[in-house]
């Protein structure tokens, strides 16, 4: 049970594991899956604003051409007042914050007429369209505080009343440049930056509280500082990619991709959350569907674990009924074998007794000696009867303790009437001790007379003539003050019995296998009955003995005390026979041999007997006979037509004077209480049980008589 | 019972132990809940912002360093070179000097803070993607003129040069100076040079990349700023600048301010206008056009220092980062300009310049500003040359080669000047002071030299400023960089600070090295609103000494005192001393005397370059005839 016990509890963490398992890999392909969708989502559309700036940078780039063109077409140098013109008309078609041309002092004459310089323009970015001739796009706040986008080119110097124009340009407002963008994608939560190749912002258009810097790799950078080589990473050549990086402390996914046109890296940033919101149905369908399916997986699993358990217990169940119907069949044959034994040899001494005084009839003195024998056999073969319905009985759970007033001197007293013979034909002393306060308990007087009678007809048995049987009888305080503790110890000096005999010795047919003992008759039930007795009665009971020095058993039983316990009155020691003699008395017993015995026994004992073959003849004698005619009427129990009991009913019902105080004594095999219990309930007077022992009937009637008279 | 005791001694050595190293613990983080700044008496983080943050973080202790010499661009840039920097650091140069910057100063560039300042102000600082400094306010450069006395005069305010030079040449008839500055200054003909090279030069997109190739050593001066060096010359000879007059800027403020002179040469944040002065500002014109700009002056920059970026500084970097974001914000800008009318780099910063410009709104309207890029080390390395110069005495070539040696060369401010000696390790303030003790005993001769610092040890300025300021650092030192240890003469008159010298009674003498000296305070508080208290007398500043072996007992009273011969010094006695003007006031010596010849910065060369007889066994210095010879 233990090894199938760790083999269930490896198995159930080895499922668990393997959920558990199925589980992290589920939810880590989801996660592995949703990043792949995200950064994919999130790299398409970094790469639609990157295309569309390339776009929008190769537009300004022509318009910027063109007007430059354009103008030196219409005017070639012209003044200002055209300029102004032109360029004013330029911007209402193209709808830019300013254009303008750019001196070599590097002022710019706008297309409102306004000739300013950049504030505090000592960047480089000018010195490159005006003396290195190149093309700049570049962040700068404007003259008047505006931070603008500057797409300027170097032109073809010319004069234009006082200034030498060496550059033109136009120039965005940052925020509606990247607004024209039109990025709204992931719930607007997107910030945008531009940054030159050093990573400085050239354009951002964020939100609060996201991260702002001046160099926004440099700030990406000391936020993560375990990734390496993030600059090269974001900044090198055309590289582009997605990441999970912390921005302000919260996660978010980095895209970066480059500008083609102007050589600018642009990043795309957006918290994880965000992003992951979108893919937030997919991630709560594919998580419900995950649980189903584990869910599906666990009961399929637990289904196929509960079958082949049940599987495995019904086998198991099988096996362990087969053993059991083996081991009943065994014992079954084991006892049948036993009974055959135990039973043909006290059935051999009768019949070979029979045969022997039948043999010897005339020879009156031998024939008696072989009745004589025939009656020990038949003896014997009674209390082994007895014994095995009791087995049957206890086996059965059937058997009941009962729950009467008793005393103890009595139990006592009837040990000693029956021990005391036996003890004497062996020249045995056999020495009662008591210590007795309360003498009045409620129990069970007949099996404890079993009991000690059992105990103390093994000890006599088993010990040699002239042995010692002890009985001592102690009480001790019970559990409460209701209860009384009495320990009872049966000890003799006899032959005692080998230690690995006393491990059996309270198993059914037990039986000591020893040259000493194997003439001594026994069924082997006897202490099987008495453990069972004991235990029945919530005692306890154990056995020490040692080969040759003698045996002790204890019994230990708790009793309640009777505290008003009276004292049965003494029957008179007289001739029961006398009762009997000239009684009439009718006899319903549907064996004719059994009916003839008992006739010829009631005729020996001189009572006059009448003869009903079942119950339906034996109510019918009552019912004819006069009234009071019959002193008694034994009543077999099991008969045909109408049995004892209701032929027992139903004189007790019939309308005549005697019906009710007519003497009923059922006569059964059936020798259980619950029999006893039902012939009282019948309404009879008593019970016997066969073989009907005439003595015992004699004295019956004359209880029951004596009674009679006294009610 | 021996074991017993044993067990007992060692749990009281182990307890004791702990005590030692919780206290040592506690000690350190003391330390690190202190979070200096530095300053000088025009340059710091206004005090209200430092009580601000003072409120917001009161577990961390906002410690001011003052400073109290003449030359706090050389000491902030040798505190920069020598690694001494304070957690937030106050210069008032931008070098470019990217490997120092790299390995002193924190980078920026990762910070919101730098957003607020407009584009072109901060990529001027880029370096590589890094950025180290915050700037400060501008402030406008100019001819400052009183518009009333203008008025008076019938004068107008020039509008191209020529008419600036038949304005002086009109001033002048009358008798009155045209152009006043501190002309005693070499620095002033530096500056000079930056303002016409500003309007000529750096107003142009070459001049700016120039510039800045210039100071990295990417690029000459030969061949390129000629003709911009000759407009500068033209500027005197045209009879705008007078290289002859030779007054420091005390004397010269004091006659325009008295109507002797016409415009003033300056930064217009020094002249507040009130009921009796309407001020405006005359640009600078562009030679051969009818352009004019403002210079440009920024008042310095603000940096941290790189170990606030280190682990266990980050209460620290955030003390440091809050300071910074006060002083972005238009009402730190304001309190730093103190309501002078500057200009801010700050984005969106409205500032008030419409009475200062009211007669040059087209160089205002047209951004007319252009950035005095003055090259520190080159320019001020070279002033005395360019005075040479204009004197005639070099040509104009042979300055702009000279210009570039000391480009070539890496030579910098703090290598100028004759080599003086070699400090074998850095001199404690103390020991500085004690040096130029010496430098005083020995020029004058006397029995005593003495001499206090600057600064005493609460902050507070000595009144009139007089004094020894900072500490040499271990390595050569050279005579111009003694500026950043003296200060100039406190009479008004031209130069350094001077010498006094007298006799001192021996009761006067006890008296003053035990108590030391206090100073009434100074009116005018804003020039240094951190350490003075609420009124009354300074705290004491103590001398140091030369030629007297004195030992103090533990409450500062005199053990005992002796002339380096051995002989007692009595109170019944009376000694002759050596000290600054006024640091020993005049009225406590008798006999005295004020050497007109030599200022305390040729006393303390020459003392360095020949002398150290008095106290030079106890200072850490030597001198390296080598070094000498080169001179």
């Amino acid at each position: 049970m233990k090894k199938q016990r760790i083999r269930n509890i490896i198995g159930a963490a080895l499922i668990i594991i393997a959920l558990s398992s199925t589980v992290a890999a589920m939810v880590y392909e989801t996660k592995k899956t949703i990043y792949r969708e995200s950064s994919g989502h999130l790299v398409e559309i970094a790469h639609q604003m990157s295309d569309r700036f390339s776009e929008q940078c190769k537009t300004n780039w022509n318009v910027l051409d063109s007007f430059v063109q354009d103008y030196s077409l219409v005017y070639k140098t012209g003044n200002k007042e055209n300029m102004v013109s032109f360029l004013s008309d330029y911007r209402r078609t193209w709808g830019y914050l300013h254009l303008f041309f750019i001196d070599e002092n590097g002022s710019f004459i706008y297309e409102t007429g306004k000739v300013s310089k950049l504030q505090f323009d000592n960047s480089q970015s000018i010195y490159r369209v005006v003396a290195n001739q190149e093309r700049v796009v570049a962040p700068a706040t404007d003259y008047d505080g505006t931070e603008i986008l500057l797409f300027a080119a170097p032109v073809e110097a010319f004069e234009l009343e006082r200034y030498t124009i060496k550059g033109a340009g136009i120039c965005y407002e940052v925020q509606t440049m990247l607004e024209s963008m039109n990025i709204n994608a992931f719930k607007e939560s997107c910030d945008v930056y531009l940054l030159d190749e050093e990573g400085i912002t050239v354009a951002r258009s964020i939100h609060e509280g996201s991260m702002d810097a001046y160099n926004v790799v440099n700030a990406i950078e000391k936020e993560n500082p375990k990734i390496e080589d993030l600059k090269q990473q974001l900044l090198l050549g055309s590289n582009e990619g997605v990441m999970q990086i912390k921005a302000g402390g919260r996660d978010t996914y980095l895209s970066y991709t480059s500008v083609a046109v102007t050589g600018w890296k642009q990043l795309l940033m957006v918290p994880v959350d965000v992003v992951n919101n979108e893919m937030q149905n997919y991630t709560q369908v594919t998580g419900a569907l995950v649980v189903i399916l584990i869910l599906i997986a666990a009961a399929a699993i637990v289904g196929i674990v509960h079958y082949f358990y049940r599987i495995n217990a019904e086998k198991r169940q099988k096996e362990i009924e087969l053993e059991y119907e083996h081991k009943a069949n065994e014992s079954k044959s084991h006892f049948l074998a036993n009974m055959s034994h135990d039973i043909r040899t006290p059935m051999n001494g009768v019949l070979g007794m029979a045969t022997l005084a039948a043999a010897n009839i005339d020879d009156k003195q031998k024939a008696l000696g072989y009745i004589e024998k025939i009656q020990i056999s038949g003896k014997y073969l009674v209390s082994l009867i007895n014994d095995i319905l009791d087995v049957s009985k206890i086996s059965e759970g059937a058997f009941e303790i009962v729950a009467d007033s008793m005393n103890m001197r009595d139990f006592i007293n009837e040990i000693r009437t029956v021990v005391d013979p036996l003890a004497a034909d062996k020249k045995q002393s056999f020495t009662i001790e008591t210590e007795i306060q309360n003498e009045y308990v409620i129990g069970d007087k007949l099996h404890l007379n079993q009991i000690g009678i059992n105990i103390l007809s093994n000890a006599v048995k088993f010990t040699p003539q002239g042995g010692k049987i002890w009985l001592t009888i102690v009480e001790r305080p019970g559990i409460s003050e209701e209860y009384a503790h009495y320990h009872l110890e049966f000890r003799d000096n006899g032959i005692g019995m080998k230690k690995e005999f006393l491990d059996h010795i309270f198993e059914s047919f037990t039986r000591e296998k020893d040259s000493t003992i194997n003439s001594i008759e026994g069924s082997g039930l006897g202490m099987f009955i008495v453990k069972s007795l004991v235990e029945l009665m919530h005692g306890t009971i154990h056995v020490d003995s040692e080969p040759g020095k003698g045996t002790c058993f204890c019994v230990d039983l708790e009793l309640e005390i009777d505290r008003e316990g009276t004292m049965e009155e003494k029957e008179e020691n007289t001739d029961n026979a006398k009762f009997v003699r000239g009684k009439r008395v009718l006899l319903a017993e549907d064996n004719m041999i059994n009916r003839e015995i008992a006739v010829e026994m009631l005729r020996e004992m001189g009572a006059f007997v009448a003869t009903a073959e079942n119950g339906q003849e034996a109510v019918e004698e009552f019912a004819q006979s006069p009234l009071r005619y019959f002193d008694v009427i034994l009543m077999d129990v099991m008969m045909p037509v109408m049995d004892g009991y209701e032929a027992s009913r139903t004189i007790r019902k019939l309308e005549r004077e005697d019906a009710q105080s007519i003497l009923i004594i059922a006569i059964t095999a059936n020798a259980f209480q619950e029999d006893v219990i039902e012939s009282e309930k019948a309404g009879m007077d008593a019970h016997l049980s066969k073989p009907l022992d005439f003595a015992a009937l004699s004295e019956k009637i004359a209880v029951l008589t004596r009674h009679k008279r006294k009610g | 019972m021996r074991k017993v005791y044993k067990r007992v001694l060692a749990v009281c050595i182990v307890i004791v132990f702990l005590a030692l190293i919780s206290v040592g613990c506690s000690k350190e983080d003391k330390e690190d809940n202190v979070f200096t700044v530095n300053a000088c008496k025009t340059r710091y983080v206004p005090k209200s912002i430092l009580d601000k943050v003072r409120k917001e973080y009161p577990e961390m202790e906002i410690r001011v360093e003052m400073y109290g010499g003449a030359n706090f661009t050389l000491e902030a840039a040798e505190r920069l070179d020598h690694y001494d920097i304070p957690d937030l650091f106050v210069t008032t140069r931008n070098d470019l000097e990217i490997d120092t910057y790299q390995d002193n100063l924190l980078d920026l560039s990762s910070y919101e803070v730098l957003n607020r300042y407009i584009t072109q102000a901060i990529d001027s600082m880029n370096m590589n993607g890094s950025v180290y400094f915050i700037p400060n306010f501008t402030s406008l450069t100019g001819l400052v003129y009183d518009k009333n006395v203008f008025r008076e005069h019938g004068w107008k305010a020039p509008h191209s040069y020529e008419e600036l030079v038949s304005l002086c040449e009109q001033v002048e008839k009358t008798g009155i100076q045209g152009v006043g500055g501190a002309w005693d200054n070499p620095s002033a003909y530096s500056n000079v040079l930056a303002c016409t090279m500003a309007a000529d030069f750096y107003s142009t997109p070459e001049g700016t990349t120039w510039f800045y190739d210039f100071v990295q050593g990417k690029a000459k001066g030969e061949g390129v700023i000629e003709p911009y060096i000759a407009n500068y010359i033209r500027w005197y000879e045209d009879g705008i600048f007078d290289y002859e007059i030779q007054e420091n800027r005390a004397v010269q403020r004091e006659k325009f301010d008295n109507g002797e002179i016409a415009m003033m040469y300056g930064l217009i944040g020094n002249f507040k206008s009130d009921d009796e002065h309407d001020y405006g500002l005359i640009p600078f014109f562009k030679t051969g056009t009818d352009e004019a700009y403002y210079p440009t002056a920024t008042a310095g920059y603000f940096a941290l220092n790189k170990k606030l970026g280190e682990k266990g500084n980050e209460k620290k970097l955030e003390v440091g980062l809050r300071i910074l974001d006060l002083l972005s914000t238009e009402e730190g800008q304001k309190d730093m300009m103190r309501g002078d009318a500057c200009y801010s780099f700050l984005r969106g910063f409205k500032g008030d310049l419409n009475e200062i410009t009211e007669s040059y709104q087209d160089v205002v309207g047209q951004n007319h500003f252009a950035p005095m890029n003055v090259d520190m080390n080159t320019l001020a390395a070279t002033a005395t040359e360019l005075i040479k110069m204009l004197e005639g005495e070099l040509t104009q070539e042979e300055y702009i080669r000279s210009c570039d040696d000391i480009k070539r060369n890496e030579i910098t401010e703090a290598y100028t000047g004759e080599y003086l000696f070699t400090a074998k390790e850095n001199f404690t303030e103390k020991q500085t002071v004690q040096y130029f003790a010496a430098a005083l005993q020995d020029y004058a001769g006397t029995q005593i030299g003495m001499v206090t610092p600057s600064v005493n040890e609460q902050g507070e300025f000595s009144n009139p400023m007089t004094g020894i300021a900072s500490k040499f650092y271990k390595g050569d030192i050279y005579s111009w960089p003694l500026t950043r240890n003296t200060l100039t003469a406190i009479d008004g008159t031209s130069g350094w600070a001077k010498m006094s010298t007298g006799t001192i009674s021996g009761e006067t003498l006890y008296e003053l090295l035990e108590d030391g000296i206090c100073w009434k305070q100074a009116e005018d508080r804003m020039d240094n609103e951190y350490y003075y208290d609420k009124g009354g007398m300074t705290s004491p500043f103590y001398y140091e000494t030369a030629g007297l072996d004195v030992e103090f007992t533990s409450d500062h009273k005199i053990k005992s005192i002796q002339l380096n011969d051995g002989t007692p010094v009595k109170k019944s006695g009376s000694y002759t001393i050596a000290t600054l003007h006024e640091n020993v006031p005049d009225n406590y010596l008798e006999d005295l005397q004020i050497e007109e010849e030599e200022t305390i910065l040729e006393i303390a060369a020459k003392y360095g370059k020949t002398g150290m007889k008095g106290d030079k066994n106890n200072l850490p210095m030597e001198r390296d005839l080598e070094k000498e010879k080169k001179n």
